[in-house]
């Protein structure tokens, strides 16, 4: 699998769907999710060509403080510190396995629970991210490879997604609607799960 | 004091409101915004704000909604070694009552313990 390319697809995925994404958080938040994530990959599509030399965990970082300083948003301190969290942990390690990709989302993960104080069930991308790194994380133990792995991710991440339509949100702007967000789908667990689709897909080719 | 908002006019309006009452010339930097002409707040922004507003006595941080406070915590954790984080605190009150308080009741002898002691009050605060 080669990053950048990787990086590239889901900056066309995230910009493609910039209108949707924008159109569920005026649903429940103040509708900049879409147009806010887009920014900052368009942005990161420019640097791109910059990034060409550098190490997983350098173009990591370079990605997160790009979409922390264009995005705006909650969403690009989120994204943004779970990138920075996978950074530190991928500068440890030389080569890049199963157990490693799990490794890092884990930290990931751990890094947007801290910054957004939040956790499973909350109506927020977590609801994607945990059940589709549980399930990579199970596949990698049983020694699948990066592409099993992603598969069995991409649909926990659906379904996690999914279940955000039935959660009362206590974070973010949709918190200030408390029981009327029920019913739809949190925009950061979309925009996650369109980032974990666009990896499977590139994986199968 | 730092100020950060969604809407960097909005937060200009705020200081200019709480400045009536001012007891002392300290600094009071408005973090807000983007560097864009967008809505939103940027965590290199409040850095710098924060750089600008520093003393040994102390940065309190007063934030609107949602991203203010999370990019806040985000700028705080990249300044560097020099500034003394632990005396940077968000405060957790609202924007326009919480900076007219604290501007209101720093006087050059209060502390920063003491303001955020006095904005815990805010919290029952009844208007009607």
């Amino acid at each position: 699998m080669k990053l950048l390319e990787v990086i590239e697809k889901i900056s066309e995925e995230i910009i493609k769907n910039k209108d949707y994404l924008t159109e569920l958080d005026r649903e429940i938040g103040d509708g900049d999710h879409g147009v806010n994530l887009a920014r900052g990959f368009e942005k990161v599509k420019e640097e791109l060509s910059n990034m060409q030399n550098m190490k997983p965990f350098e173009i990591f970082n370079k990605m997160a403080m790009i979409l922390i300083s264009n995005v705006g948003g909650a969403s690009g301190a989120l994204y943004g510190t779970a990138l920075m969290k996978g950074a530190s942990y991928l500068k440890t390690k030389e080569i890049i396995t199963p157990e490693v990709i799990a490794e890092t989302w884990n930290e990931m993960i751990k890094g947007i629970e801290m910054r957004g104080k939040a956790v499973l069930g909350e109506k927020t991308m977590l609801d994607t991210q945990i059940p589709a790194y549980e399930a990579f994380k199970i596949q990698a133990d049983a020694g699948a490879n990066i592409k099993e792995c992603f598969e069995s991710a991409e649909l926990k991440a659906k379904s996690g997604m999914e279940s955000t339509k039935d959660i009362v949100a206590t974070k973010g702007r949709a918190s200030y609607l408390g029981e009327r967000s029920i019913g739809h789908l949190d925009p950061g667990s979309v925009s996650s799960y369109l980032i974990i689709k666009t990896i499977n897909n590139e994986l199968k080719g | 004091m730092v100020i950060v908002s969604h809407s960097k006019k909005l937060a200009h309006e705020i200081i200019e409101l709480c400045n009536e009452m001012k007891k002392y010339d300290f600094p009071v930097v408005n973090g807000s915004g983007t560097t864009g002409d967008h809505l939103g707040s940027d965590p290199m922004i409040i850095k710098e704000a924060i750089e600008n507003a520093y003393s040994e006595d102390g940065v309190l941080i007063f934030g609107d909604i949602g991203s203010s406070i999370l990019n806040s915590e985000m700028a705080i954790e990249f300044l560097d070694e020099e500034y003394n984080r632990a005396k940077i605190k968000i405060a957790d009150a609202p924007i326009v009552e919480g900076t007219l308080i604290a501007m209101a009741i720093n006087d050059g002898k209060t502390s920063l313990e003491d303001i955020l002691e006095e904005l815990k009050d805010l919290k029952n605060f009844n208007k009607v």
